[in-house]
């Protein structure tokens, strides 16, 4: 008789981190490109302010890394939507079961959104420290050590929340196709639905505003973790009795 | 210990069923043929063995455990087929070493002798191999990964003739060296034929035969001559193939039970064994007279 | 508002579709990545150490100088004395010796002059006339731009400066720092920063007080008694 393998379910979730972390490597590249992409797009200032007295004008350009942390915002979905497409497709090749699946999915999406906020934060400061040695006439607005680590929280944890939606409608699009055109057809509709009512309860908008006017740092990320978590375990449920390679 | 069991085991797509009411089981260390026609249903029943799909009927039992969701059951399986979904930013160096840290009983010199043989660089990614050199790293991957239960379903596709006897011969000795349950399924018997011990034919999701390769061998022969002292001494229901060979002479396949070979040699007819491909072959077409059916009437 | 709201998602929802279709078509292999993700990091992290390594005295005075003179220019408009002009920063002064009995005072070229000038007369019997700029804007290479001032055949002519087009950078922070450090955000000051680069200039002009000035139409003039 060949002797069986026992197999704990957080050992096999870190082995199938280590696989995913690098069949999903190329996100990093990806965003990378996004952070270059949006860099440059950023160089010229992203909003400009004129004021001219007789035939001469001044601008004041904004510079900040907005452009930056959105772009990588958008990438840290679809880098949700990848690894969910690719769970179904590379995790089965070797030991799983679906809760080891979303459990090593997480891991792998909470490193990227980690690496996605803190990449997006510091290339904000690439671009400032670029334009202070490329440009003259610069005033200087000090970012402090402080508010530094406090924009690259809050940009990780953004991307926590973006990764996890991502996630979540890649695992529901595979219980059905037809999610993946429902969900964002009805999230569009109710927005047009909402701009157009003047005065009606705003939904979308209310949400939006219980995530981007939390003015605490602390409170924003129970907030994002919970629901976070929320979308885990929704995908979790979702996942479980969902058959393979079909 | 039966590793695989499964009973009354269905799987209906819509108002099809690509498997129905199968009930059989698999001794541990074996070699199991899973043979039948394209469409009989196999890959979906094994897809059921290695807890990919949902049973709609009935129980599957792997080493006493349902396998659907189940991670012990993972750990000590492995299911190959001819295209596995694998990393394309990983060579195939990178693949293996990944692959040795899933299964505790990989076989590292194994996987790299078996590679270097079959002449794949470690170097190379999987999505720019051929169909065949993808199935040789297939197999590679299911021989190296020594799982108790280990399952290739038409591992051979697109292999050419050498590397198929290669890997036949490679899983035969990886076997005897450390015996499993293997299950190994293709539309043709007549390679694999030597390798098995026992083989399950299916038809349109059905249980068709479940026999050990000697039951097969004896379990139908073939009998030619005149056609009215054939039928005098077999019945109906025990003939499996008929051939007519000219005008009074012809060729049937028959159940081989209470056949008095002597009454029959006497009677001048021919007596011999029915190769076991072509029995396959016979006991799963739609019409007893084979393709001769069709142009009987015309 | 929403409606913009509305179509920026449309937009961002465009964006994902193409960013995701070119994103699942990149695939470099492991170590391909390996490479380009330890020079991207290396290259943030010389960055940030630039970021705050790097001289920002300059941006400060800039800051500093914001807005000098302002205070004063303010109260001349107010009470229209000159001598309130008098601590602000000159760009230019002339002078010149005049016996004519009337002086035209116009624009060199056909085009507007766009700087006010305020006219103030002094006593009988000098004979200079006194042109001087002055400016409440900062004091940069590029505003050190005054208005071109002739005497000829008793016309004062008024060139315009060159037009100047000066770009200042600044680097607010991020709307994910804004968020969670409320009341020190720099995007808010820019407005009015933006008004003080410039800032005004009037052009004085001394005349002797017996003098008759003829204004063409192409200048403005305040008169000062």
């Amino acid at each position: 008789m060949m002797s069986l393998s026992t197999v704990n379910l957080l050992t096999n979730a870190r082995r199938q981190f280590n696989y995913k972390l690098k069949a999903n490597a190329g996100l990093f590249v990806s965003l990378l490109a996004v952070q270059m992409l949006a860099a440059l797009l950023s160089a010229n200032g992203t909003v400009s302010i004129g004021w001219g007295t007789g035939n001469s004008v001044a601008y004041l350009r904004l510079i900040s890394g907005d452009v930056i942390i959105i772009f990588s915002l958008l990438w840290a979905f679809t880098a949700g939507l990848t690894v969910a497409a690719n769970a179904q497709r590379y995790d089965f090749v070797f030991v799983t079961n679906r809760l080891s699946s979303n459990l090593s999915s997480m891991a792998v999406l909470f490193i990227l959104s980690a690496g996605g906020g803190v990449s997006a934060t510091l290339c904000g400061i690439l671009l400032r420290a670029f334009l202070i040695i490329t440009k003259d006439g610069f005033i200087f607005t000090n970012i402090s050590p402080y508010v530094l680590l406090i924009g690259i929280c809050s940009a990780v944890l953004y991307s926590l929340l973006f990764s996890a939606v991502g996630y979540f409608l890649g695992i529901l699009a595979q219980r059905n196709k037809a999610y993946a055109i429902l969900l964002p057809a009805l999230f569009l509709g109710l927005l047009f639905v909402e701009a157009r009512s003047v005065g009606g309860t705003r939904h979308i908008l209310s949400v939006i505003h219980f995530f981007i006017r939390e003015s605490s740092l602390l409170i924003f990320a129970l907030k994002i973790l919970l629901t976070v978590a929320l979308l885990y375990g929704a995908a979790i449920l979702i996942a479980s009795k969902m058959e393979v390679r079909q | 210990m039966k590793n695989v069991e499964c009973n009354r085991l269905t799987k209906k797509y819509g108002s099809i069923y690509a498997v129905n009411d199968l009930t059989f089981s698999i001794p541990e260390n074996s070699i199991t043929g899973l043979i039948g026609r394209n469409g009989a249903g196999k890959t979906t029943l094994l897809k059921m063995l290695a807890g990919f799909l949902l049973p709609s009927g009935g129980t599957v039992r792997i080493l006493g455990q349902n396998p659907f969701n189940n991670l012990q059951v993972a750990a000590n399986l492995i299911f190959i087929d001819d295209e596995l979904a694998l990393p394309e930013n990983m060579n195939l160096g990178e693949i293996l070493d990944t692959a040795a840290t899933f299964y505790e009983n990989w076989q590292p010199d194994i996987a790299y002798g078996l590679l270097d043989y079959f002449s794949l660089d470690l170097r190379s990614y999987y999505q720019q191999l051929s169909k065949g050199m993808k199935s040789t790293f297939n197999v590679i991957l299911g021989i190296a990964a020594r799982c108790p239960i280990t399952i290739f379903d038409e591992p051979t596709v697109g292999m050419d003739a050498a590397v198929r006897k290669d890997f036949y011969r490679a899983l035969l000795k990886d076997y005897l060296q450390q015996p499993r349950t293997i299950i190994l399924s293709s539309h043709l018997l007549g390679e694999i034929e030597d390798l098995l011990d026992s083989i399950l034919l299916i038809d349109a999701g059905k249980k068709c035969l479940h026999l050990s390769m000697d039951e097969l061998r004896s379990y139908a022969v073939g009998l030619s001559g005149n056609s009215k002292l054939l039928h005098e001494l077999v019945k109906e229901e025990d003939i499996i193939f008929r051939q007519q060979l000219g005008k009074d002479k012809i060729y049937l396949v028959v159940r081989n039970r209470k056949i008095d070979f002597s009454a029959a040699r006497f009677k001048g007819l021919e007596i011999g064994p029915v190769p076991a491909n072509d029995l396959c072959v016979y006991l799963t077409a739609k019409h007893k007279g084979g393709i001769d059916d069709v142009f009987k009437h015309s | 508002m929403t409606g913009i709201f509305a179509g920026g998602l449309i937009i961002i929802i465009v964006l994902i579709s193409a960013g995701h279709f070119v994103i699942s078509r990149i695939k470099p292999s492991l170590s391909q990545t390996r490479i380009f993700v330890g020079i991207y990091l290396l290259l943030l992290i010389f960055a940030v150490a630039a970021f705050y390594c790097l001289d920002k005295t300059g941006s400060a005075l800039v800051l500093e100088n914001r807005g000098t003179g302002e205070n004063e220019f303010q109260r001349f408009l107010e009470t229209g004395r000159v001598e309130y002009l008098k601590g602000l920063r000159k760009l230019g002064r002339w002078s010149f010796t005049y016996r004519g009995q009337d002086l035209v005072l116009r624009s060199a070229d056909k085009e507007h002059f766009w700087t006010t000038v305020v006219v103030e007369r002094k006593e009988a019997g000098d004979e200079t006339i006194e042109v001087i700029c002055y400016t409440t804007g900062l004091q940069l290479p590029e505003t050190d731009n005054p208005p071109l001032v002739k005497l000829k055949d008793g016309q004062l002519l008024l060139t315009n400066p060159p037009p100047v087009e000066i770009n200042f950078y600044v680097a607010g922070y991020d709307f994910t720092m804004t968020q969670f450090t409320a009341g020190i955000d720099a995007n808010n000051v820019s407005h009015e920063l933006a008004q003080s680069i410039l800032g005004n200039q009037i052009v004085l002009v001394r005349l002797p007080g017996h003098l008759q000035l003829i204004v063409d139409e192409t200048v403005s003039v305040v008169e000062q008694k």
